[in-house]
C-alpha cells in the first residue's frame, strides 16, 4: 500500500519537510504561469491556499510526508528547471498506480469501499492531498491520467476536483 | 484451409465473432477450436466433448461482454433505439471493410454456420487447473485468446503461445479501454497482435495497425446524455471487435502458418498504461466517434 514504497524516498528527500513550505509561493507562481487557458490565476491561489492549510494542519505519517514530497517536487523543479523531475513523477505514477489497482480490486470483488486493512494507509487527508498532487502533475505533464484519477478518488479535495472537472470540460 | 497449430479459445465475447469472419473472409478456419464458458462453479464433470453441428445454440441470441451482465428481461426489452446505434456503428465499420459479424446471433451459431466443429468447456477463468490440463494436452502450438482474464504464469508456462490483439497501438497505450483512450490521447486508434506473457500489454509483438477515428452518424437526439452508455457499449461491444479482427486478417493474410510469425519485443520504456476512465472523460472519449445528423 502506500506506505510501504515511499520510505525510502523520504528518508532521502523529506526530512525538512515543514521547512519547505515557503516554496509554495514558487509552485503557485508556476502553475499561474503555465495554467490551462480557462483556468483563472485565484482559482489556483486559492487551491494552493488550501493546500498549505492541508498541509500545516496535517498530522504526519509516513505517507503524508512523501505526498508533501511529492507535491512539492513537482512544482518546484519544474519552475527552476522547466521540467518536470522524473523522479517526483515516477514517485506520483507510482501512487496513481496503486490507488487504480486498489480500486479496480474493489470492483473486482463487488466491493465499494477498501477493507479496513486496506484502507489504514488512506485517510482523508491523504486522499484531500493526493488529488492536489495529482492536479499539479496533470499541470506538469498533461498527461491525463493524472485527472482520471482525480475523477476516481474518494474524498478527493473539492476544489481541486472542481477544477479538474472544468480541465475535462475544455480537452 | 485450416490455420495450422492454431487453438481458437471461442467465448460468447463479440470479439470471437468478429474473429471467425475474419478467417473466414480468407477462407480459414482454426485447426481446432474450443469454445469456452466462464462459470464460478463448474460442471461436476468439466471433461470436454464435441458438439455436433445439431446442437441447440443455448446462449441468448445478443452475445457480448456487456450484455451478459444485463439482465434477460433488459435485454429482452431492449428500446429500438439502442439497437439503431448499434447498427450504425455496425455499419460504419462496414462501410471501413472491417470484418463484420452477425453479432446478434451467438457464437455457437456462427461457428455452426461456419461449419466449424468445436469442443466446450466450462471453467472459472483460464487459468483453472482444467483449462491448464487441457491445453497441455493440445497438439496445437498457438491459442488465439479472445477474453478470460490475465494470464498467469502456469498457463503462460504451456507448450503454448498465446496470442491477443489489443485495441491500443503497443507501446503508445497499453491497458484498458484503450479504443477510447487512443481516441483522446493520440488523436487516433489502433490494435496491436502480441504474444501473451506475464505483463499487461506488453509481449512481443506480430502486428500493429493504426486508423483514423471514425465518425459515425447517428440521429442528433442520440446525442444526448440519456444515450451515453449507449454509446459507449456500441464502440466496446461492436466497434472494438471489428479492429481487433481486422488485425489478425491482416496477420493471416500476410502469413497464414503461425510457426513463421515472427514478433518483435516492445520497448518496454515506452508507453503509458490506462485504468478504467471515469465516467466523464470515457463519454468524452466516446463522443469522438460520433456526430449528430441534422
Amino acid at each position: 500500500m502506500l506506505s510501504t514504497e515511499p520510505d525510502t524516498i523520504c528518508d532521502r528527500f523529506v526530512s525538512p519537510t515543514l521547512a519547505k513550505f515557503s516554496s509554495y509561493n514558487e509552485v503557485l507562481s508556476g502553475l499561474i504561469s503555465n495554467r490551462p487557458q480557462s483556468v483563472e490565476e485565484n482559482e489556483i491561489r486559492h487551491l494552493n491556499d488550501r493546500g498549505k492549510e492541508l498541509l500545516r494542519k496535517g498530522e504526519f505519517i509516513i505517507t503524508y510526508e512523501a505526498l508533501v514530497w511529492c507535491l512539492e517536487s513537482l512544482g518546484v523543479s519544474y519552475i527552476t528547471t522547466k521540467k518536470p523531475d522524473p523522479l517526483a513523477l515516477h514517485f506520483t505514477e507510482q501512487l496513481m498506480h496503486r490507488y487504480e489497482v486498489d480500486k479496480q480490486l474493489a470492483e473486482t470483488y463487488k466491493r465499494d469501499t477498501f477493507k479496513p486493512s486496506e484502507r489504514q494507509c488512506y485517510n482523508k487527508k491523504e486522499f484531500e492531498l493526493f488529488s492536489l498532487v495529482l492536479l499539479m502533475a496533470y499541470f506538469v505533464t498533461e498527461d491525463i491520467r493524472f485527472l482520471n484519477t482525480l475523477l476516481n478518488l474518494q474524498f478527493s479535495l473539492e476544489e481541486a476536483r472542481a477544477l479538474c472537472l472544468r480541465i475535462v470540460g475544455i480537452l | 484451409m485450416k490455420i495450422p497449430g492454431l487453438l481458437f479459445l471461442a467465448t460468447s465475447h463479440n470479439v470471437s465473432k468478429a474473429y471467425l469472419s475474419a478467417m473466414h473472409d480468407l477462407g480459414m478456419q482454426p485447426e481446432r477450436t474450443l469454445y469456452i464458458e466462464f462459470k464460478p462453479e463448474p460442471d461436476n464433470n468439466p471433461v470436454t466433448k464435441v458438439i455436433s453441428f445439431g446442437n441447440k445454440a443455448i446462449q441468448f441470441a445478443r452475445g457480448g461482454f456487456h450484455h451478459s451482465v444485463i439482465p434477460k428481461s433488459d435485454i429482452v426489452d431492449r428500446k429500438s433505439d439502442e439497437m439503431e446505434i448499434f447498427q450504425r456503428v455496425i455499419s460504419a465499420a462496414f462501410q471501413r471493410g472491417l470484418p463484420v459479424e452477425d453479432y446478434f446471433t451467438s457464437t455457437r451459431e456462427i461457428l455452426k454456420k461456419y461449419n466449424i466443429p468445436y469442443e466446450s468447456i466450462q471453467v472459472p477463468s483460464l487459468n483453472d487447473e482444467r483449462f491448464i490440463e487441457f491445453v497441455s494436452k493440445s497438439p496445437q502450438t498457438v491459442a488465439l485468446y479472445v477474453d478470460g482474464g490475465i494470464l498467469r504464469r502456469p498457463i503462460l508456462s504451456t507448450h503454448i503461445k498465446f496470442i491477443h490483439v489489443h485495441p491500443g497501438h503497443v507501446p503508445d497505450v497499453r491497458g484498458t479501454s484503450c479504443l477510447l483512450w487512443g481516441a483522446l490521447v493520440h488523436n487516433r486508434i489502433g490494435a496491436s497482435c502480441f504474444f501473451m506473457n506475464d505483463g499487461i500489454d506488453k509481449g512481443d509483438v506480430l502486428m500493429t495497425k493504426e486508423y483514423e477515428i471514425p465518425v459515425i452518424s447517428i440521429p442528433h437526439r442520440y446525442m444526448s446524455d440519456a444515450y451515453a452508455e449507449t454509446r459507449y457499449i456500441a464502440l466496446q461491444d461492436y466497434l472494438d471487435p471489428c479492429y481487433r479482427a481486422d488485425v489478425i486478417r491482416t496477420l493471416l493474410k500476410k502469413e497464414p502458418d503461425p510457426a513463421k510469425w515472427c514478433a518483435q519485443p516492445q520497448d518496454l520504456s515506452a508507453g503509458r498504461t490506462y485504468y478504467h476512465p471515469h465516467k466523464i472523460l470515457r463519454d468524452k472519449m466516446a463522443n469522438r466517434f460520433f456526430k449528430g445528423e441534422q
